[in-house]
């Protein structure tokens, strides 16, 4: 199923630099509690040009409107006071428009900065804690492989759906207002440990495997491996997947982009346990063979 | 016949938990307490899902010395405390908090209708004073008029008397015309400045002034000594009521800022809990659905498991009266699929077994044995995420790193124990083992 290692290296690569490149592009755009700024959501029957019009001319300020399910709006602008608070609400009724307000985020400057470290500093460690997991977890497998070549391997794969996860986050922010935003980071921490999960379940099985077997090359074991978790991974995932869809169809629009960072994790989460670490781990064990 | 009655002994230790749960989820017969305490009666939703506000302040500590700042930091928070009180929002919370150099004041009000008044109460700072008539001649000549016909209306001068020297406010009713007013009464230094005042002004006016508006200026008949003065401003009972519990609440000792917040009204909240409860029903029932589909008689037993996970969940919700929030119930709704992630790799593994020629008793314990390492490592590995989520995250991440680990844990017990137990007692009966059943080709040997 793997054998072609040069061919899903190539590819792995290929999705890694194309997911830089759209990230680029595209520029993701950050939620307003890493920023700073204000949402407010309102409920009304009404275009969303008008709000706009009425939003700014309440506030003197630019604001962006965006229509979510049916007679709900997101007016993002810089982060108000409650008095500027009080007169959007007021300028809104003036103009005629009688919303109701389901919600209202201000976030000033010092708490989205400070948010913002609270979520570098979260990731780091994740990462760290994850790497460190993964020596731990392969300590004793140096007759067969060194166990950095898997904590290596498996963190690549993580690097590679990250990058994918925050491409499509890029093209959907420009195209469809996605944020990265706290919940777009806690996402990617619980992807995180979700892809090292498959990835770590299809490792281990190589590894017993290759005591069972004792013989046969490594590239016979690894693509067992793989064959054999095959069902299992696809179980795994297509049953989270189920509760994602049915959080994605029944579950609201609070949740909503939290939820399709979840999907897109799972899927390429899932794909690169099977194309992107055991390739990688093929090619470094290739380069430097030991045992064997 | 010892691993029989194992077997029988965890299915009555499984039981008698579920039993349990079930009785703190859907109470019936005698309350449950222990101690003082009780399971909560009901689930504690966040500020997300009833509806309520996160509200953010940075203290303006500029001049109070670095040793006084913390002192005055909780004064603020008393002070808030008292305010919400008397706002008669129930359980607020107000903490404070110092980040870097900056010192905070967060207020979480839950369930309030009225969030608009509950923030501008907050933030207001109820000034009391009161000040004393001056003639037209004198003030001429304190503010330097020329023209002492120029100024209109009386004029009333600051005295020293202000909130600062308030014992108490209190609603009392006038006697003649029943009328609600607001009677303040003063402390010792309060009493001695009133009694100069009402000496020096008899006959004259004294104003009381609430946040530098004039609420009533009565003129003072006789010497006051006993430290009791009456608001009278045309009040309606509620406005008396609310004034003289924001008197009593006091001041704040530095001005605080409004810096951050997060409101959602409870329209949108009570939208939240119906969408994610019947997000939570379908996933629920899609993966029951594909589990039987695909995997049978171990895939019912599963689902069972589900069942019994779902309701030790709920049950460890109440017991532990943790807030739920939406990103919460998203964690639960994720945990599932980790549930079944661990019976999955049973299964798999059980199928290989029984396809490589095992008999079903053995093909089943070998399963467990040999998922087990993957279903531990794995699942350590997300609740080392849980736990950095939940150290470093803010109180949404905190939903749903608590939920999700709640959840991880949990799973791998009813992957474990219930699963296990349920599979063994059924495929001890002969009918049950057919390959129909267990979703294989055929089964090699009995």
């Amino acid at each position: 199923m793997i054998r072609r290692i040069r061919l899903w290296n190539l590819i792995a690569a290929g999705t890694i630099t194309g997911g830089i490149t759209v990230t680029l592009i595209f520029r993701p755009v950050l939620g307003i509690d890493f920023t700073g700024g204000t949402l407010l959501e309102v409920g009304v029957q009404v275009s969303t040009a008008d709000l706009r019009a009425a939003a700014e001319k309440a506030l003197d300020a630019p604001v962006t409107v965006q229509a979510t399910d049916g007679g709900r709006f997101l007016i993002r602008t810089a982060p108000l006071t409650e008095a500027q608070h009080q007169a959007v609400l007021s300028g809104l009724e003036e103009a005629g428009i009688v919303a109701e307000e389901l919600r209202f985020e201000s976030i000033g400057p010092t708490i989205g900065q400070e948010l913002r470290r609270k979520a570098a500093v979260a990731s780091g460690l994740v990462v760290i804690a994850l790497v460190l997991y993964l020596a731990y977890t392969f300590r004793q497998s140096s007759r067969l492989l060194a166990p950095w070549k898997f904590g290596i391997a498996a963190v690549y794969a993580l690097l590679h759906d990250l990058i994918v996860v925050t491409a499509l986050f890029s093209f959907l922010g420009h195209f469809a207002g996605a944020p990265i935003d706290t919940l777009f980071v806690t996402a990617m921490l619980a992807l995180m440990g979700y892809s090292v999960n498959d990835t770590i379940v299809i490792f281990n099985r190589l590894r017993s495997e290759w005591r069972q077997a004792g013989s046969g090359g490594l590239l016979d074991t690894l693509d067992r491996a793989v064959r054999l978790s095959l069902v299992r991974s696809l179980n795994t995932s297509l049953t989270t997947l189920l509760v994602l869809l049915a959080l994605l169809l029944f579950g609201g629009s609070t949740l909503r982009w939290f939820i399709v960072a979840l999907t897109a994790g799972t899927i390429v989460g899932t794909y690169s346990s099977f194309f992107v670490a055991p390739p990688l781990l093929y090619a470094l064990a290739k380069r430097s063979p030991r045992g064997k | 016949m010892t691993e029989f009655r194992r077997t029988w002994w965890t299915v009555a230790g499984v039981a008698a938990l579920t039993a349990v749960a079930a009785w703190i989820s859907f109470p019936f017969g005698p309350d449950i307490r222990i101690g003082s305490w009780q399971p909560a009666a009901s689930l504690r939703l966040g500020l997300d899902l009833q509806g309520g506000a996160h509200l953010v302040y940075r203290a303006n500590l500029e001049g109070v010395s670095a040793s006084d700042a913390p002192e005055a930091l909780a004064g603020v928070r008393d002070v808030i405390e008292r305010r919400i009180n008397a706002f008669g929002i129930s359980e607020p919370v107000v903490q404070t908090n110092r980040v870097n150099d900056e010192f905070r004041v967060i207020v979480e009000l839950a369930g309030v209708h009225d969030l608009r008044r509950a923030i501008a109460l907050i933030g207001e700072t109820p000034q009391l004073d009161f000040r004393r008539e001056v003639g037209q001649d004198e003030a001429a000549a304190q503010y330097n008029i020329d023209n002492p016909d120029s100024i209109a209306g009386p004029i009333f001068e600051r005295t020293q008397l202000t909130g600062k020297h308030l014992q108490r406010a209190a609603v009392a009713f006038d006697p003649i015309t029943s009328e609600p007013h607001v009677q303040l009464s003063f402390n010792t230094e309060g009493s001695a400045l009133f009694a100069e005042l009402t000496k020096a002004n008899l006959g004259q006016r004294i104003a009381i002034y609430l946040d530098g508006v004039p609420i009533s200026a009565p003129i003072v008949q006789a010497e006051i000594t006993n430290g009791q003065a009456i608001i009278s401003g045309g009040f309606s009972l509620p406005e008396a009521k609310e004034l003289a519990q924001r008197l009593n609440a006091g001041a704040l000792p530095v001005p605080i800022e409004l810096i951050g917040q997060q409101t959602v009204g409870p329209a949108l909240g009570a939208q939240a809990i119906h969408e994610s409860l019947l997000a939570g029903t379908v996933g629920l029932l899609a993966v029951a659905v594909w589990m039987v589909v695909f995997y049978r008689l171990p895939g019912a037993a599963a689902v069972l498991a589900l069942l019994v996970y779902a309701l030790l969940f709920y049950a460890i919700l109440l017991i532990t009266h943790v807030t739920l929030t939406l990103a919460g119930i998203a964690g639960f709704i994720l945990s599932i699929g980790m549930a079944v992630d661990a019976n999955v790799l049973i299964f798999e593994r059980f199928r290989e077994n029984l396809r490589a020629g095992k008999r079903v008793r053995f093909a089943l314990e070998e399963g467990f044995q040999e998922a087990w390492r993957s279903i531990y490592s794995s699942n350590i590995s997300s609740l080392l995420t849980a736990l950095i989520l939940y150290t470093f995250g803010t109180s949404l991440i905190r939903g749903f790193a608590f939920t999700f680990a709640l959840g991880v844990t949990l799973s791998m017990f009813s992957a474990i124990t219930i699963t296990r137990t349920l599979l063994r007692l059924v495929l001890s009966l002969p009918a049950s083992q057919r390959p129909v059943l267990l979703a294989v080709e055929r089964i090699v040997s009995l």
